[in-house]
């Protein structure tokens, strides 16, 4: 068969029958003998000093075989790049949910019991609860000791924040944008928020530690066991090569799965019990003390010339980081870049200034494309607000201002990624956008970009004497089909039927892996599996796999491991087009239907690619119209998932998916990530298709009836 | 949760003794399960009604109404096409109820007897008035969704969407327990907590409901039901109407105008049917109905946006009928 052929059939996914029959191993599900539960103690207040613990009752309830406080753990901090959250507080708590004691017992039920036993007396603190408040010259400082917390970055150290209360800052710039400002013809200044959200994955956090001998042994959720070895090893004074983290089935994780909090405990606890313990996030716990997306305040401030060019432009963006930056994995502490506004476009002259700041809130982490739909909603509504000031129609504006190749961008590298014009023009055939309107009817545009992930991962084949193919990976597959891929790309290269390769991930005794995320694996692991079937392809010197393989004697194999390096910049790209009908009485929005215009260059999943597209679109419409994980006096309102309002598939309008893709890529074939593109451009073409449906524009995310009521009668 | 009795009677009788000191009656379990989820709801011994035949089945008996047995479930009704035709504001009123799986296994009379909504109600961390505690947190906290009338010391909300469209439509409710059988109006099934009584129904731990019946002379009227909700299923009403009348000659008879969703019990709008009576139903009798039918709303800080929700739903309502 025809290698593209291949690619170009309906996948059969690796974890498919697994799951469909229920027999797939979650980490819940496991069966660890002699397993103990775990249970914990949380802060009820924002912000406390713990005064006393007392234990005692809890000690003695028949079933418990540990308990655990701060004290015990004094100094200990975990986190993916700041260490600075407590493994247990002993001092003081900074967010409702925060921990100060464990339970280890023979049940959830007992050792939930214990924890109602504890008696820990708290001296309450004024908390920071707003990001303004946070960053005044004389705001407590919420880590007074940050300068001890370790930081895991082999190369250097936390970078400089202007003020204590931040989490990480940046300011950057490109062009003289003074001048440009100066020589702009037309300047425009809005203000957008959006609120906290949650990644929502079907399956809850958990995981169950134990001691081997001389190993601690980890099953856990997280989506890159490599880095959750290394937090686990700095946290706890641990050789890396003493812990061993292994995944069970991953249930979804929409970034919620890069952060972990409880094996640090649960290590501690298997250490004073002798037994494993295991820990399984209630789902109200997943919901108000884990890392939500960031909410945000961003100010934009654009300058265009008389024929509506950007000339200049200006980002203010703040995210709520929440009592802790454990939960971002990046250098600089931001939601993932952090500066984003304006992606996709022509912005000869820049300045960026993003924060994440310190607050008595529950700690903000990563979701899916992390920091651009906050970004995204803001800049794609302001260029709608600036064309409508300008008398040109919101789709002219951006045909004027989409990146072509070469040109600067908003962070001032040159673009390298789809043709956006084409995509935006294809969009706006396929809904009709030059039909006449019906009243109470309009459209909305939003162009979104996404860069394709760089890194390196190691793959490793083994061809063997019955025709299989063994590939050996570090990464897992969280529900994206990242198994399915490889095979794929396994498959096709060497020419053989995909059910004859067979995808073995292993735990962090083998090759060091960076783990899912980031837009990576598409590109990188993809990028990897080409490469490492290339090279068995030589290894066969021109002998078929089914020569090659009958050559072989018994227990022999023919083996090869290959380090691939994705170093290329490229992006995907997505045009929006989103149709609403506005009830001017209610301000309900119904929306009536979609398309996307996507290039996401070559597909090697085509099924899971279509997954990819339409569940980025419903994620994106859930933070729209929907979803809102509030807080008040510091506590998450919507403890379960009747409350927080996810869509659902009555929610869900008539999508259409239309491909400009080609094989200009930058991945294995020609391929772009996919995961990440949708979702983050959803937000605004809905705010964008209500104004034009009925004059209401919505700063504030998700778009609710109210809002849109408000709008309308300007209150 | 904490582990607890189960026992599953087969006789009305021996559920009112199994029922009596203090155990929980469970029917279809929606709500229930989800109290004691949440810890909210604690229950040491469970009397599952599911086997008790007298409590099933729905019938329209001829000059006599409409009985509904409390055990029938939602879709049954909602799925029902003599129902639809009988009383189609009870198909109207559930399609948008919760969610398929919920109305498959809860019932009618489980629906009508679930606690109020409200999220600090509905978290374990907060001891509020409703609960035994102390104050209701919702006063002064996040209250978008809470009562916009009729409320004393807690201002949680009455979800139901079968309620208003049943009470708009003159239901009765029957209730068995040790001491005999009584029937009220459904209207009176319904209580404002206040003083002394923290809790939404007025009937007793040891009681039952066996039927809910509709009049005959009320299924002749006409009827319409809206819903607004912040998504299009698997959601309480942010506001709910049901609205029937009889129109003779145009004039209107007999109007009922309930709404969900905006007060401690199904709020019905007596001061607007009244000046409905003998009006014809045209666009500025409705607008005035349903003005009429908030003036008394006095909304919390953060739900002033359901006054003129409620409004405006009561006007549509109203229109549908002419």
């Amino acid at each position: 068969m025809n290698r593209l052929d291949l690619l170009d059939r309906p996948e059969r996914r690796i974890d498919g029958e697994a799951k469909t029959t229920g027999a797939a191993k979650y980490t819940a599900d496991l069966d660890v003998p002699g397993a103990l539960q775990a249970a914990f103690a949380r802060s009820p207040y924002p912000h406390a000093r713990i005064a006393s613990v007392d234990t005692g009752r809890a000690r003695v309830l028949a079933g418990v075989r540990a308990v655990l406080t701060g004290a015990d753990v004094r100094g200990e901090r975990l986190g993916r790049r700041l260490q600075d959250w407590p493994v247990l507080c002993w001092d003081r708590v900074l967010f409702i949910g925060d921990r100060v004691a464990a339970v280890a017992a023979d049940s959830r039920e007992i050792a939930e019991e214990a924890v109602r036993l504890i008696a820990v007396e708290y001296e309450e603190l004024p908390a920071l609860l707003d990001m303004e408040d946070a960053l005044r010259a004389d705001a407590p400082v919420l880590h007074p000791d940050a300068a001890t917390y370790r930081f895991l970055e082999g190369r250097g150290e936390r970078p400089a924040v202007p003020h204590p209360n931040h989490q990480g800052h940046v300011a950057e710039s490109h062009g003289d944008v003074d001048a440009a400002f100066a020589h702009a013809a037309w300047i425009f200044e809005h203000e957008f928020t959006t609120p906290r959200i949650h990644q929502a994955p079907l399956e809850p956090r958990a995981a169950i530690v134990w001691l081997e001998g001389d190993r601690v042994r980890v099953v856990s959720t997280n989506k890159a066991p490599f880095n959750l070895r290394d937090q686990m090893a700095a946290t706890l004074g641990l050789a890396r090569e003493r812990i061993v983290v292994d995944n069970g089935t991953i249930g979804g994780d929409f970034g919620a799965k890069g952060l972990s909090t409880d094996e640090f405990v649960l290590y501690h606890l298997a250490k004073a019990t002798g037994h494993p313990v295991r820990a399984v996030t209630r789902y109200a716990d997943e919901l108000t003390t884990t890392n939500p997306r960031h909410s945000s305040r961003i100010r934009l401030r654009t300058g265009v010339d008389a024929d509506g060019r950007i000339v200049a432009h200006e980002s203010h963006a703040l995210f709520d980081g929440g009592a802790y930056a454990a939960g971002k994995p990046t250098v600089r502490l931001l939601v993932e870049g952090g500066v984003s506004t304006l992606e996709g476009y022509r912005v000869p002259a820049a300045r960026h200034e993003a924060a994440t700041v310190y607050t008595n809130q529950v700690p903000g982490g990563h979701m899916r494309a992390p920091g651009q739909p906050q970004n995204v909603f803001a800049s794609e509504s302001h260029l709608d607000l600036i064309a409508r000031e300008l008398g040109l129609t919101p789709l002219e504006l951006r045909r004027r201002n989409v990146a072509r190749a070469g040109d600067p961008t908003t962070t001032g590298e040159p673009w390298h990624g789809p043709d956006l014009g084409a995509l935006l023009d294809r969009a706006a055939t396929e809904i009709g956008a030059d039909a006449p309107r019906t009243v109470g009817r309009g459209i909305g545009f939003a162009l979104g970009v996404r860069h394709v992930g760089r890194g390196s991962a190691t793959i490793s084949l083994r061809l063997d004497r019955d025709g299989t193919i063994e590939v050996r990976t570090g990464v897992g597959d969280q529900g994206g089909g990242q198994h399915t891929l490889i095979q794929r790309i396994v498959a096709a290269t060497l020419g053989v039927d995909p059910l004859t390769v067979r995808v073995r991930r292993l735990s962090t005794e083998g090759p060091p892996d960076p783990g899912i995320g980031g837009s990576r694996v598409t590109p990188v692991h993809g990028g990897a599996a080409l490469a490492a079937a290339q090279a068995l392809q030589e290894k066969l010197g021109g002998r078929s796999v089914a020569d090659a393989a009958r050559a072989l004697s018994a227990g022999e194999g023919l083996e090869v491991s290959t380090r691939f390096d994705a170093t290329a910049a490229d992006h995907g790209a997505c045009a929006h087009a989103i149709e609403v009908a506005v009830d001017a009485e209610t301000g309900t929005v119904r929306v009536l239907r979609a398309v996307l215009a996507v290039d996401i260059g070559r597909a090697i999943n085509p099924v899971g690619l279509r997954g990819q597209l339409e569940g980025g679109f419903v994620y994106g419409l859930g933070q729209a119209l929907t979803e809102d994980l509030a807080l008040s006096e510091g506590r998450v309102r919507a403890a379960n998932l009747g409350d927080y309002k996810l869509p659902t598939i009555a929610d869900v309008p008539p999508l259409r998916i239309v491909h400009l893709s080609n094989d200009h890529g930058v991945g294995p074939y020609g391929a772009r990530s996919a995961g990440e593109l949708v979702n983050p451009g959803v937000p605004a073409a809905v705010a964008n298709a209500v104004h034009d449906a009925s004059g209401a524009r919505v700063h504030t995310l998700p778009v609710t009836a109210e809002r849109v009521w408000r709008a309308l009668r300007g209150s | 949760m904490k582990p607890f009795a189960y026992a599953r009677p087969r006789a009305v009788t021996e559920a009112l003794k199994l029922a009596r000191g203090g155990a929980t009656v469970m029917a279809g379990g929606t709500d229930l399960l989800g109290l004691m989820k949440d810890g909210i709801a604690a229950p040491e011994r469970i009397v599952d009604i599911r086997s008790l035949e007298p409590l099933r089945g729905w019938a329209r008996a001829k000059g006599k109404g409409l009985r509904i047995g409390a055990l029938v479930s939602l879709v049954d009704l909602e799925t029902s096409a003599e129902l639809a035709r009988t009383m189609p504001i009870i198909g109207e009123a559930l399609r948008p109820a919760a969610t398929a799986q919920l109305r498959t296994m809860g019932t009618v009379g489980g629906n009508l007897l679930q606690r109020n909504r409200c999220w600090y109600f509905r978290d374990e961390a907060y001891p509020c008035w409703l609960k035994g505690g102390v104050r209701c947190f919702a006063i002064e906290g996040d209250n978008r969704l809470h009562a916009i009338v009729g409320a004393e010391e807690c201002v949680a909300v009455a979800p139901s969407d079968l309620a208003p469209a049943l009470i708009a439509y003159d239901a009765t409710v029957s209730l068995t327990g040790s001491r005999g059988t009584r029937t009220m109006p459904l209207v009176d099934l319904f209580v404002t907590p206040h003083g002394r009584v923290r809790r939404e129904h007025a009937i007793t731990s040891d009681e039952l409901i066996i039927e809910v019946r509709v009049p005959e002379n009320a299924l002749t009227r006409r009827g319409a039901f809206e819903k607004a909700m912040e998504r299009k299923t698997w959601s309480f009403a942010l506001v709910s109407v049901a609205v029937s009348a009889k129109l003779i000659g145009g004039v209107v008879r007999d109007a009922r105008i309930v709404l969900g969703g905006v007060a401690p019990v199904p709020w019905r709008a007596r001061d607007a049917e009244k000046l409905l009576e003998g009006q014809v139903l045209d666009d500025a009798a409705c607008q005035a109905a349903a003005d009429a039918a908030l003036e008394r709303a006095e909304p919390l800080k953060d739900n002033g946006y359901k006054v003129p929700l409620a409004r405006e739903l009561v006007r549509r309502t109203l229109r549908r009928l002419a």
